[in-house]
């Protein structure tokens, strides 16, 4: 019983140094990411100004990829864009124009 | 392709709930962060901004680029500045007084539309302090834009000018430059040292910059001609006897209140003959001169455009041909140069100039004046005929008064107000005094040529008539009978009847029986009861003699 107890928590004990370690260095990762003088960092500026929920960061990141990589940031000033995504996928109309509602206002 | 898409979703925050979102003005949100970002592809962003349809989201992203100020930004605002919409300009305007250190880099880049924009940016802006990048710049080999640069040296030279000579007057409320003086001082230096180099850039307008803002006293000025290589003081000359702009001109007629003037400022008084040159000179000459100026003025041998054959004279206006005479007789021409303007005015001026030239030829007692006066006589102009008219007396024309006379009737209010004028020393006082010894008949053609020469005669007779003093009282109302005016002053003769003294009542009677009205021989019948015997004696006779004019009593209310 001491050893198999002794086994759990030591299992236990790495399962959760594991896990710290894998946040931390994610959390390092974004750091160093939103600090980099790149479009995708500056996408993530954006993102967490305008407080987006996880939903509406997905379709902007998608609707972004119809851009050249280095201009994903382009979604947040040219509305077109997002109309234009939205009119070529019916289905994400609705979520489009919350979107650019969000973005853009009225 | 690793998918971004998986990689941002997963690096972001928790989702914030919808009430905490904020939902006004998303856009200043985006463009704020985009201004105040450390990371640098936010000028991407606001670059591509700029050539977005949406005037609005092109407004914000020159906002948001014009409170980041990174000078790559800046260049493409400018290489785009004629494509903005009107409120992204006018935010250009605002802020571009700031954009010092960008404008240079525009300037000093390859592109022809960014230096264009950069030119015409530095101009709007009065970005003097861009002076020696342009002057770098026409020192440069094949510049292409070397027009627009030389342009815009002179167009800031000129604003300056305008900021120095009129000040707050010239300009509208905000605008007025407060350091003119120094800018100005920073400008000159920059200048002079640009005209040094003269034969490397070959540009005038530098030269004519400097001529501009620089005073006689200025010592970058006095550099130029003292130290500067031949072939730019020659330029610096030709400038002064070519360059229309009034601080070039001003300067060459400041030069002449200085001891010691540019000789390139006499030569441009010899030579120049353009309007702009003649009118400036004949406006601001100083009625008075100084004594350095009439020291100098008097210097001038000749001045081309003084000389008649060459008919710039026609070019001056009339309202500067009595400042034209001034000048003239301040130069040191020649008395036969001086007389040929002189008999050109008296010919072809205004009236003030002709008067003006006029008065300095009857002390040079020029005979042609004579002819040219009764050449006058007959022009159609009313002007012209009022002024010879005027010279009649002045210049001896032979029958100058009966000349006169005639022209009391001229159908031209001018030449009958000029005859009044030339006779007006001949008044009612003038011919009381020469009345008595008149023939009857000159009396009665004296009173009619007193009333032609002053329509106040009669208000003036009536005033001697009611003199304190008798005789004049006694002497005015026999006057009024012998030139035949007695009627226009029954009045006053009413008056007189009623006069304490018997003398002036008598003499009241006599000419009252001439009048013939009701009110005159009720008058006299009143008379007729004087105190005086003398006095009723002269009111009967008077009756009997207005009796026997009519041969019935007066008319009820009506003259005789």
């Amino acid at each position: 019983m001491t050893t198999w107890l002794f086994h759990l928590t030591v299992v236990a004990a790495t399962v959760v140094l594991l896990w710290l370690g894998v946040n931390w260095l994610d959390r390092f990762r974004l750091i160093r990411l939103r600090h980099a003088q790149t479009p995708q960092a500056l996408f993530l500026e954006l993102c967490r100004a305008h407080h987006l929920s996880r939903v509406e960061r997905e379709l902007l990141t998608v609707i972004s990829e119809t851009c050249a990589r280095d201009k994903c940031c382009l979604v947040f000033v040219d509305r077109q864009l997002i109309a234009q995504f939205g009119g070529a996928h019916p289905a994400q109309a609705e979520q489009c124009h919350e979107l650019c509602r969000r973005l853009f206002g009225s | 392709m690793v998918p971004i898409r998986r990689r941002l979703v997963r690096t972001i925050g928790p989702r914030v709930p919808p009430a905490s979102r904020p939902m006004s003005m998303p856009r200043k949100t985006t463009f704020d962060l985009l201004a105040e970002t450390q990371n640098g592809a936010a000028v991407d962003v606001l670059v591509a901004a700029l050539d977005l349809a949406d005037p609005a989201i092109q407004a914000l992203a020159v906002e948001a680029l014009l409170k980041r100020r990174p000078t790559r930004g800046i260049v493409e605002l400018v290489r785009r500045f004629h494509f903005l919409s009107g409120p992204s300009r006018e935010l250009v305007e605002k802020d571009g007084a700031f954009l010092g250190r960008d404008l240079r880099e525009c300037l000093l880049s390859g592109d022809a539309a960014v230096r264009n924009n950069a030119l015409d940016l530095i101009c709007r802006f009065e970005d003097y302090s861009q002076l020696p990048t342009l002057v770098r710049l026409l020192e440069g080999e094949n510049v292409r834009e070397r027009g627009a640069v030389e342009h815009a040296v002179f167009k800031l030279a000129n604003r300056l000018y305008e900021h120095l000579k009129f000040g707050k007057e010239g300009d509208e409320a905000g605008v007025f430059l407060r350091d003119a003086q120094r800018v100005r001082h920073q400008m000159l230096s920059t200048l002079e040292s640009a005209c040094h180099r003269y034969p490397v850039h070959r540009c005038r307008q530098v030269i004519e910059g400097l001529l501009i803002l620089g005073d006689p006293d200025n010592m970058h000025l006095k550099n130029l001609f003292r130290d500067a290589a031949e072939e730019v003081r020659s330029a610096a000359a030709e400038l002064l006897c070519s360059s229309r702009h009034p601080g070039v001109m001003g300067l060459v007629l400041d030069s002449m209140s200085q001891n010691y003037p540019f000789p390139a400022a006499f030569a441009a008084f010899e030579r120049r003959t353009d309007p702009e040159f003649i009118c400036h000179l004949l406006r601001n000459w100083p009625r008075k001169p100084g004594p350095f100026q009439q020291k100098n003025i008097k210097e001038l041998r000749m001045a081309a455009w003084l000389e008649p054959e060459r008919n710039c004279l026609d070019l001056v206006p009339a309202a500067l041909h009595r400042m034209l005479i001034a000048f003239l007789m301040s130069t040191g021409l020649t008395q036969p140069q001086k007389l040929e303007v002189l008999e050109w005015m008296v010919h072809w001026g205004s009236a003030d100039g002709r008067l003006a030239a006029t008065d300095v030829l009857v002390d040079l007692e020029d005979d042609k004046v004579q002819e040219v006066v009764l050449e006058s006589l007959e022009s159609e102009e009313p002007d012209v005929q009022a002024w010879a008219t005027g010279q009649l007396r002045t210049w001896a024309i032979p029958n100058a008064m009966e000349l006169l006379v005639e022209r009391l009737d001229s159908p031209m209010p001018e030449v009958r107000q000029a005859a009044r004028s030339e006779l007006a020393g001949f008044d009612i006082h003038r011919a009381l005094e020469l009345c008595e010894h008149l023939e009857p008949r000159l009396q009665v053609a004296v009173g009619k040529l007193l009333r032609k020469i002053d329509p106040q005669t009669i208000h003036k007779l009536k005033e001697q008539m009611l003199s304190a003093i008798r005789r004049k009282r006694i002497r005015a109302a026999r006057a009024a009978l012998a030139m035949r005016l007695h009627l226009d002053v029954a009045d006053s003769l009413m008056i007189m009847a009623r006069d304490s003294d018997n003398l002036v009542r008598r003499t009241a009677a006599e000419v009252l029986g001439n009048v013939g009205t009701r009110e005159s021989a009720a008058m006299l019948l009143e008379l007729t009861h004087d105190d005086s015997p003398r006095v009723r004696e002269a009111a009967n006779a008077a009756l009997d003699a207005m009796l026997a004019l009519r041969g019935a009593p007066a008319a009820p209310g009506g003259s005789t």
